[in-house]
């Protein structure tokens, strides 16, 4: 399956990549990258960014929407329907159309995260062409083979099955379940081991001719290419996709009051939680203190105050992380780690003094100012490879900004102060809020 | 690696032989010290990524301390005369930096990213840790527990990885390869600050390690810093790196079997010893890593048709291990569907394997993952990180930049006899291991490992 697994970032990986936008100091060094907002001939808007010294291009898009639209029932939906364009299309069988991939050595991905569809393609340039037209093909013209339909429903249901055994993956699942419980964005994106068997070709048929709407689409292209090629590439590949859909979208949804932390027993060496709080939408004046102080609390490096605690102190586990969930339904402040069952007890309380402790006095000046030089000091790492680039400015886009972000991002980190932290601080870290999964046998 | 999981390389991710027209540009020279440094140049944004590696791995763990190679990489984050414990991630953060390290049996490197006004700051931190670190007791013990969580969660805890654990230790008969580069728990519950110190002493220094910077600088930039920071380390002229055993000849294949009632399904695994990029004749990786591609490299290959597309697996896959010093491996997974028995795939794995030994494989096979192989070595020309990877890793296992350049075209000019030959040569029965992972009888479904027979 290597050919059609190029690296994607779903909604929760670019919000870890967004964390890290910021600009340095001083020189914006972002001006070097220079992103232009095109449309095609027929309309379709994208941002390009002309880059030639490697000969490759990459295309990144998301169609918003996504798994949240799958039906009550057949939760999986939009997954399997992202599954089902790289299996045939048009008078390419499966076979054929994967043999054409193959050839052509592209990376072709497609799949459903909770609030949009994710796809994603790179190519070396001289084989663009040939390249675009495959993933058109998929787009517009999947066959939905019944035999093929059969397979994917099988690997999808044994992924199922190892899925049920991966700690992280069930807490974080049950963490949705629990915070959401009467919406499709609380269910899973990959479906369960009853949903998936009731999927039939008509709802992917069907869900495929509303799910992939120009209207809800967005395209970041970079690479060895120029504007008139992209800008035909664009009407190539999207112009035969419906303008509007008929589904409706998602709202907003807020987590629910939590309850006892909720244990799925395993009988496992350690013991790994889910923790999380809502938080600020990425629209919110106050969001860049929120990345400020997650970034304190939870960035993983060795200056975070849950890893000093956690980890370095009292060497209770390997790796502790939180970071801000934020899409078009909801808006979180989510982190894990696992510890060995005896010490799941202790190590949830010391994460709570943390976040009490920090919501009393907020972080010292010198977390402060070396989160927020972390913060603009590392915008440019995640810029640095043509994939890199179109992931974080489709994240970008996602999240209702402009290009101009790129350089407004630094600015806008730099204004936060202490006293925005603090005040940020007190009203989001209430740890009578938060939501707690365990999946292990934890001692607590 | 300090702060992600230790990944062990089953079969994630493409290999990285490969071919095309964008190589970048790499210069090298040696410090009088004895430390090459090796500069590739990527100037589309000012940023550098900064690598130290050093020839030592989990292979040189002393008898009864494995793990001390992991465990120092951990411990080089404390502190030095000049830094405070955890300083040098702090200041790496507040330069807007990442940083993090990675040991394997071979090597042990470190490498930073950061704004490239910010090298010099880097380099200095760098060559300081390379020879004044200092070990506190109390800081060893916590960061023993620190491994210890990091065994547990990326490999207790998952029977995939323990499964693969014992299959290695029963394909090397002689060679370190054979012992996990994370350690064996019980040796690692043990491992002292004294442990950590000898080998630090023994294998930290200039001439037994690369500097590789790869990003927005020219060598003419590269040099006086280099010169001004480890140039002002002294190598330790009685480095001896201890000779690595060989591995006999093998005579008989072997079964492992893990019943684990936490794997979510049954999965057949099989490695085959083989020759790495570094240990093998010139075009033997290339040829193994066209032969694993056509046998399970994507779904195309013949695997994939003959177990996923006729329903008897969800997924069944190749992958050639390419990166080492000594040896590699060519491994095979598969994961049957719920009501296919293991025997069955078991029995076409080894038809597919048989059809490719006798009658070799097809031109229009060959010139796919010839072309795949292209493609994915200009994605990984994309990023700074991999090409860096790609270069301090080579030299580190003794090749030159020369040999390391010409792999894309060694890939390309591989015919179909090669690959039939090294298909007969190494895909032969008694150089496997083949492993089972089980789940237990339904009635006592989820206990932990149960039994390992071999």
């Amino acid at each position: 399956m290597s050919t059609i697994t190029a690296r994607l970032w779903p909604r929760a990986a670019l919000c870890q990549l967004l964390l890290v936008l910021a600009i340095s100091m001083g020189s914006s060094p972002v001006q070097a990258l220079r992103v232009e907002e095109i449309a095609s001939a027929k309309g379709i808007k994208a941002w390009l960014v002309e880059e030639h010294s490697v000969p490759l291009i990459a295309i990144r898009f998301a169609v918003a929407g996504g798994a949240s639209l799958d039906p009550a029932g057949k939760e999986g939906l939009a997954t399997m329907v992202a599954d089902m364009l790289t299996e045939g299309a048009g008078d390419l069988t499966e076979e054929a159309f994967k043999a054409q991939v193959s050839s052509l050595g592209m990376r072709l991905s497609l799949s459903a995260g909770r609030d949009a569809i994710y796809g994603g393609l790179e190519t070396l340039s001289k084989r663009f062409a040939a390249s675009a037209a495959l993933l058109r093909l998929a787009l517009t013209a999947p066959r939905f083979d019944e035999d093929a339909i059969e397979r994917v429903r099988s690997q999808r249901l044994a992924d199922l099955a190892m899925a049920a055994n991966e700690p992280n993956r069930v807490a974080v699942d049950r963490w949705y379940r629990e915070a959401f419980p009467d919406t499709a964005y609380g269910r899973p994106a990959d479906g369960t081991p009853q949903s998936v068997p009731r999927i039939v070709r008509e709802d992917l048929a069907t869900q495929h001719s509303k799910l992939l709407a120009r209207s809800l689409l967005k395209v970041v292209i970079v690479g060895d290419i120029d504007k008139a090629t992209a800008a035909a590439a664009l009407d190539n590949i999207f112009g035969d996709l419906p303008e509007r859909t008929q589904l409706t979208l998602l709202g907003k949804v807020d987590p629910r009051p939590p309850t006892a932390p909720i244990v799925v027993e395993k009988d496992l060496p350690s013991a790994t939680v889910a923790f999380g709080l809502p938080a600020l939408a990425s629209k919110d004046a106050d969001f860049p203190a929120l990345e400020v102080l997650n970034h304190i609390i939870g960035s993983g490096d060795f200056d975070a105050v849950l890893t000093e605690e956690i980890r370095v102190k009292r060497g209770l586990a390997y790796s502790v992380q939180t970071g801000l969930v934020h899409d078009s339904i909801t808006s979180l402040l989510l982190g894990a780690f696992s510890t060995k069952n005896e010490t799941m007890g202790s190590a949830l309380g010391v994460l709570k003094e943390v976040l009490v402790k920090m919501a009393q006095d907020g972080p010292n000046p010198s977390q402060f100012e070396n989160a927020k030089r972390y913060l603009t000091g590392s915008f440019l790492l995640d810029f640095d490879t043509n994939a890199k680039v179109a992931s974080s400015l489709l994240g970008i886009w996602v999240d209702g900004d402009t290009p101009d972000y790129l350089q407004a991002r630094n600015q806008k980190i730099n204004a936060v102060m202490l006293a925005d932290v603090k005040r940020v601080a007190r009203e989001v870290l209430k740890t009578q809020a938060l939501i707690v999964t365990i999946v292990g046998k934890p001692q607590l | 690696m300090v702060r992600v999981g230790l990944l062990l390389a089953l079969f994630i991710g493409l290999f990285a032989v490969p071919a095309a027209r964008a190589e970048p540009r790499v210069n090298t020279f040696t410090l009088a010290n004895g430390m090459q440094v090796v500069v590739i140049e990527d100037h589309r944004v000012p940023v550098v990524t900064h690598m130290v590696w050093y020839r030592v791995g989990a292979a040189e763990d002393p008898w009864g301390t494995s793990g001390i190679a992991h465990f120092l990489e951990h411990l080089m984050f404390k502190s030095t005369g000049k830094l405070k414990s955890g300083e040098f991630s702090r200041t790496i953060t507040r330069l807007g930096g990442r940083d993090n390290a990675t040991t394997t049996h071979d090597t042990t490197s470190y490498f930073q990213r950061v704004a490239k006004e910010h090298l010099r700051a880097v380099m200095e931190l760098e060559a300081d840790r390379m020879l004044n670190l200092r070990l506190n007791e109390e800081e060893v013990k916590t960061e023993r527990d620190v491994i210890l969580a990091e065994r547990r969660s990326n490999v207790d805890g998952n029977p995939l990885s323990l499964l693969s654990e014992q299959m290695l230790s029963v394909l090397y008969h002689n060679h370190p390869y054979g012992r996990p580069s994370i350690g064996w728990e019980h040796e690692m519950a043990k491992l002292s600050r004294q442990d950590a110190s000898t080998f630090y002493k023994r294998y930290y220094a200039p001439n037994n390690a690369i500097l590789v910077v790869a990003g927005d600088v020219t060598p003419e930039e590269v040099r006086p810093l280099a010169q001004a920071t480890y140039g002002r380390n002294r190598p330790n002229r009685g480095l001896v790196r201890p000779i690595r055993p060989d591995e006999p000849k093998p005579i008989a294949a072997r079964r492992v079997e893990l019943v684990d009632g936490r794997a979510g399904t049954r999965i057949l695994l099989r490695y085959y010893l083989s020759p790495s990029l570094a240990s093998g004749p010139p075009g033997e990786a290339e040829s193994l890593e066209l032969l694993a591609r056509i046998i399970g490299g994507d779904d195309t290959s013949r695997l994939y048709r003959r177990l996923v597309v006729e329903k008897l697996a969800s997924t069944a896959g190749a992958n050639f291990s390419a990166a080492a010093r000594d040896s590699g491996r060519v491994a095979f997974v598969v994961i049957p569907l719920e009501e296919v028995a293991l025997e069955k795939v078991e029995g076409i794995l080894d038809a597919v394997i048989r059809e490719v030994c006798e009658k070799g494989v097809t031109e229009a096979e060959l010139d796919r993952a010839k072309s795949a192989i292209e493609a994915a070595r200009v994605f990984e020309s994309d990023d700074q990180m991999q090409l860096a990877r790609r270069y301090g890793e080579g030299v580190a296992f003794g090749q030159s930049l020369a040999q390391i350049g010409e792999i894309a075209q060694r890939v390309q000019s591989r015919s179909v006899d090669d690959i039939k030959r090294v298909a007969v040569e190494y895909l032969a029965r008694e150089r496997s291991v083949t492993g089972s992972l089980l789940l237990p009888q339904k009635a006592e479904a989820s206990a932990g490992p149960q039994a390992v027979k071999q």
